[in-house]
């Protein structure tokens, strides 16, 4: 059982070295806060620790599930409303130290941060479904237990507000 | 053009936790986890009897309530005749309580039922807390419907041929029965002390069924001893 046990937590703890930077985008995205993203990771990861005996067997796609699991916590999350949206801390100081790039690009960034953060959370989930995630519009109504017009509504809101916000010169094309 | 998805792609976290912290976190939280959800079931069992005792105490005319009804040769209060089995399923089931076989008067004491069946159909229980009932010839002499019966907790369990289930545990305390009706003006401290002796538990379940009282399905356990020091 201990060997078992053991082999387990190596396995957990590859598929982790090969996944943290992906979850942990994926839910930053998602959220636009750190600490919220964070906590969603790991309660992600908690979960997949229980079920890694079946979830780590060859043949099984532990990321998709993880990656699917972190969008399907967090819509469940905000519809318990269990927590607030929170502006980030995402100060100039650290985009600028984090990734000392051309001045254009962290200039999208501040604003691409700053625009998803203007959208619901319904627009946020669907956009980040869409244009990160590489769902179709009905993928990503199933995950988010929504119609598909309802998908589309929420999406096309959220483009027009990242539009508005100058962030989008061009027509975004969605599948 | 402007390409989202490039710029999604693109989007860091400021900050990022390492891999290795990562796994101990998600590893601690899922242990913390654990260990919540078994304090929850626990003060789940306490919340539920707490609030029947309180709802048995304040509503007029519980449909189980205590109330003296006899005294047996003893001079005891009574609260009446031992129930028995009855209803759809009590034919197919027998009840096996287990207590403590010594306890002094007074005391708190943790019962539990076990469900056990010769029918090759497994056959479904819903029911609430074991109410446990002190008995002596044939007379209650000894209980709190307000620590189980009824209760709605929900539990349950499915029993077949060759395995058995256990029944949330019922707890009773080792007093008599109330002096009148158990209700704001005779408060359950009424209650006289159980003389020192030898006594008999027995555990009663109730499944309320589909349809009522029509389809109600009262289980009782065989006694089992125990002496009240």
């Amino acid at each position: 059982m201990a060997r078992r046990d053991s082999r387990d937590r190596l396995g957990f703890e590859e598929f982790v070295a090969g996944s943290s930077d992906a979850l942990q985008r994926a839910a930053w995205l998602l959220t636009g806060d750190v600490h919220l993203a964070q906590d969603l990771v790991q309660t992600v990861l908690a979960d997949a620790w229980q079920r890694w005996a079946r979830l780590g067997a060859p043949g099984n796609d532990a990321e998709a599930y993880v990656r699917r699991a972190i969008y399907t916590t967090y819509v469940t999350w905000w519809r318990r409303r269990s927590f607030s949206e929170r502006p980030t801390d995402l100060g100039a100081e650290q985009v600028g130290t984090s990734q000392p790039d051309a001045a254009s690009q962290v200039a999208d960034r501040v604003t691409l941060a700053a625009a998803l953060r203007d959208l619901s959370p319904q627009q946020r989930t669907v956009i980040v479904l869409r244009f990160s995630g590489d769902c179709t519009i009905e993928q990503t109504a199933r995950i988010l237990r929504m119609s598909t017009s309802a998908a589309t509504t929420h999406q096309a809101r959220g483009l027009a507000r990242l539009r508005a916000s100058g962030l989008l010169t061009g027509e975004e094309v969605p599948r | 053009m402007t390409d989202l998805r490039r710029l999604l792609a693109d989007e860091r976290p400021p900050t990022t936790i390492s891999p290795q912290r990562l796994v101990t976190l998600a590893l601690d939280r899922h242990d913390e986890r654990r260990t919540a959800s078994r304090r929850r079931v626990g003060r789940s069992i306490a919340a539920v009897a707490a609030a029947a005792a309180v709802l048995a105490i304040l509503t007029p005319g519980h449909d189980v309530p205590s109330y003296v009804v006899g005294r047996v040769t003893t001079g005891m209060v009574t609260c009446g005749r031992v129930p028995h089995s009855s209803g759809p399923k009590a034919a197919a089931l027998t009840a096996t309580l287990t207590a403590p076989d010594r306890a002094p008067a007074g005391a708190t004491i943790q019962a539990a039922v076990t469900l056990a069946t010769t029918s090759e159909q497994p056959i479904t229980v819903s029911t609430g807390l074991a109410e446990v009932m002190v008995v002596k010839d044939g007379y209650v002499v000894g209980r709190y419907p307000q620590n189980g019966g009824r209760a709605g907790i929900g539990a349950g369990a499915t029993v077949s041929a060759g395995l058995t289930g256990t029944i949330a545990a019922g707890f009773t305390q080792l007093d008599g029965c109330p002096r009148g009706i158990a209700d704001l003006t005779h408060p359950t401290g009424s209650r006289p002390r159980l003389e020192p002796g030898r006594y008999g538990l027995v555990g009663v379940l109730t499944d309320p069924g589909r349809d009522g009282s029509a389809d109600e399905t009262v289980i009782v356990s065989q006694p089992a001893s125990i002496t009240v020091s």
